[in-house]
């Protein structure tokens, strides 16, 4: 649109608009409310869905934090499993003299209930075929969960934070910077401008000033627009994201709060109790030879284990908690791209009435500084 | 679990979880004797070991009629525990029944897991999910279940090995749709040359035919040999395209291009897939599907 013309009075305001000339090659300003009506309208047209891709985005960073929470805890709930299992199988051996360290463990396990003189039967075996009347010799193994037994949960959790890292990369994308974008080519027009001129020994003419008002204006409304497309791409790249992980996602957020429910509730609450019931054992085999202060150590370590049991409840409830977080957000991410809920809707409306209003501020200063009104 | 349904993982794991958690608040109940309190301790340390050996390798899937028993000797277990009086080895022994007894019950629904097996490699591609290609080795049976300890309840046979997947030439044999291309050939000399609606037509019937042909036992269709088979057909009709399908395609997609050079064009270009699509394809479909882990429970134990 070259050849733009203000006429009038020289005293240009936001409030004018332009018209064709007539008889004349170019456009005259001419004063007055509709102006910004029009422009407001097409802009709230243009902007309609940017609203919207603000909340998509966001609510996609949710879902991402979401997931790398329940990785997160899925893994600190395994790992904390088999902390206990190697904790219980070490407060075992040290809790009997009959037993040794090693894997299987022989146990003698009663048949019947003890009566009275019955002599206290030790824990531990020495091997599968000791014998001790009214017990049996049942082995007992501590070995850490193979990784075939643990390959279910670990897909599972390997599902989820695919899908979050590939969200988070998506939302981490960085906005173009059109800004230093002209910095580093004026960086490098000055350098070349240098050089020439040494080489040459004349004065080359004066590149155009970044700094200007109207280059300001140009690069802040371009910058708004790169803005908007980034993020346009970005909704892109999360719909592909979610065609690619997110049945998957959802079947995983479904089963994993089953698998891990029970890894608490039999593993590490099951080895939680048998570490408390090894310290107590401990404590009645050793009181006897201990002083004060050694009985005091060895209830102090049993009421350790106890408090650590009581943990494991709060633990899974917290994982628990985590998963239908992550569910909410997957639900909402999925709403947000094909179906908006009403609160996204008008966080999305608030949005977009807000770059409306941002927008029609650039396009006012441009205007104002390329001295077309 | 009574009636006609199976036990599930769950409902097992859950009720083994509250029986040994009963006898672990058993042996720190002092009510009972030092004596008392460390045969409990020893019952929930046998107890919890096969229960934790159980959640991590189920013999037998997420549903059985072998999860049955020892569901119930955890939940009467339970009930006997509410049942029982310090002191008293009468009201205690059924305890020590469904512990002993219910922990063997576990064992032998239990797989011997391997270890990892990474490093394996079968010598196959696979297009289904690795679920079927878990190998679960023969179990251990205790004689809990084989003796009368358990009242005789039948020894779990093995299950059954994954089908074998034929070789390739069988494979390229039986998904190459011969009969389409006879029909094909057929329908283009009576028709007086091909055209777009003939391919279309014979494609629909190799389909149909593919579906009918290639279903398994259980009703299932092997999705990806039906799409082979008519791909393979597609290729060939490129290969060895006539000039009249060239012009009809020439005529459907507007194009500039000489007929005859779109006709060697095509063929080329087909002849080259095909060679790839011959020697490729039939190492990464499987032709029968696998069967499922544990397909073969018996009918619920009464």
């Amino acid at each position: 649109m070259g050849g733009f013309r203000s006429w009038g009075n020289g005293k240009a305001t936001a409030s004018m608009y332009m018209v064709p000339a007539q008889g004349a090659v170019g456009w005259r300003a001419r004063g007055g409310k509709p102006a910004i009506v029009c422009m407001t309208l097409l802009l709230s047209v243009l902007m309609a869905g940017c609203g919207m891709n603000r909340v998509r985005v966001e609510t996609a960073g949710n879902v991402s934090a979401a997931s790398s929470a329940v990785v997160a805890k899925a893994r600190s709930a395994i790992d904390d499993a088999e902390a206990r299992r190697a904790r219980a199988y070490l407060t075992l051996i040290a809790s009997d003299p009959h037993c040794s360290p090693v894997d299987p463990v022989y146990i003698f396990v009663p048949l019947r209930p003890p009566v009275p003189n019955d002599p206290r039967a030790p824990l531990c075996a020495n091997g599968a075929d000791a014998v001790l009347a009214n017990y049996r010799v049942k082995s007992v193994s501590f070995s850490p969960a193979s990784s075939e037994a643990l390959k279910p949960t670990v897909l599972l959790i390997g599902a989820i934070g695919d899908y979050g890292a590939a969200l988070a990369r998506i939302v981490a994308e960085p906005k173009p910077d059109i800004r230093k974008q002209m910095d580093d080519i004026a960086a490098k027009a000055a350098e070349a401008k240098t050089i020439a001129e040494g080489l040459t020994g004349t004065s080359l003419p004066a590149l155009p000033d970044l700094k200007s008002k109207q280059v300001e204006a140009a690069v802040a409304l371009l910058d708004f627009v790169a803005a908007l497309s980034h993020e346009a791409g970005q909704v892109r790249d999360i719909r592909a994201a979610l065609r690619a992980h997110g049945d998957k996602v959802e079947q995983a957020i479904a089963s994993l709060p089953v698998q891990i429910r029970q890894w608490q509730e039999v593993a590490t609450a099951g080895y939680s109790q048998v570490t408390v019931d090894n310290l107590r054992t401990a404590y009645e085999n050793e009181r006897g030879k201990l002083d004060f202060d050694g009985r005091l150590a060895l209830l102090t370590l049993y009421r350790q284990s106890v408090s650590d049991r009581e943990k494991v409840k709060p633990t899974t409830d917290a994982f628990l908690k985590s998963v239908e977080q992550l569910d909410r957000e997957q639900a909402d991410l999925r709403h947000a791209l094909d179906n908006p809920t009403d609160a996204q809707r008008a966080k999305a409306a608030d949005e977009s009435g807000k770059r409306i209003i941002d927008a029609l501020g650039l396009v006012a200063k441009a205007v104002s500084a390329w001295g077309v009104i | 679990m009574g009636g006609d349904l199976m036990a599930s993982k769950s409902d097992l794991i859950d009720a083994a979880v509250a029986f040994r958690d009963a006898l672990h608040a058993l042996a720190g109940d002092g009510r009972f004797s030092d004596a008392e309190r460390g045969a409990f301790s020893a019952l929930h340390l046998f107890y919890n070991g096969q229960l934790n050996a159980f959640m991590t390798a189920p013999r037998f899937g997420d549903n059985s009629a072998y999860y049955d028993l020892p569901l119930a000797h955890a939940r009467k277990g339970l009930a006997a525990i509410a049942q029982m009086v310090p002191g008293s080895a009468a009201s205690q022994q059924p305890v020590y029944d469904h512990s002993n007894q219910g922990g063997d019950a576990l064992e032998a629904v239990t797989s011997a897991l391997r270890e990892s097996s990474f490093l394996r490699f079968s010598g196959q591609l696979r297009t289904k999910s690795t679920r079927t290609y878990v190998a679960m080795p023969f179990p251990r049976v205790p004689p809990a279940l084989t003796g009368a300890e358990s009242g005789g309840a039948p020894t779990p046979p093995p299950p059954p090995k994954p089908a074998a997947d034929p070789p390739w030439f069988a494979k390229l044999m039986t998904m190459f749709p011969a009969e389409a291309v006879t029909v094909y050939l057929a329908a283009v000399q009576i028709a007086g040359g091909g055209a777009l609606w003939l391919v279309a037509v014979v494609l629909l019937a190799v389909i149909v035919v593919r579906v009918a042909a290639l279903r398994s036992a259980q009703g299932t269709v092997n999705k990806a040999a039906v799409a082979v088979s008519a791909m393979s057909f597609l290729l060939w009709v490129g290969a060895t395209l006539d000039l009249s399908l060239a012009e009809n395609i020439k005529y459907v997609l507007h194009t500039d291009i000489d007929a005859r050079m779109q006709q060697q064009q095509i063929q080329k270009v087909a002849s080259i897939l095909v060679l790839l699509w011959t020697w490729i394809l039939p190492q990464l479909v499987r032709l029968e599907p696998a069967p499922d882990p544990a397909p073969h429970d018996p009918p619920p134990s009464t």
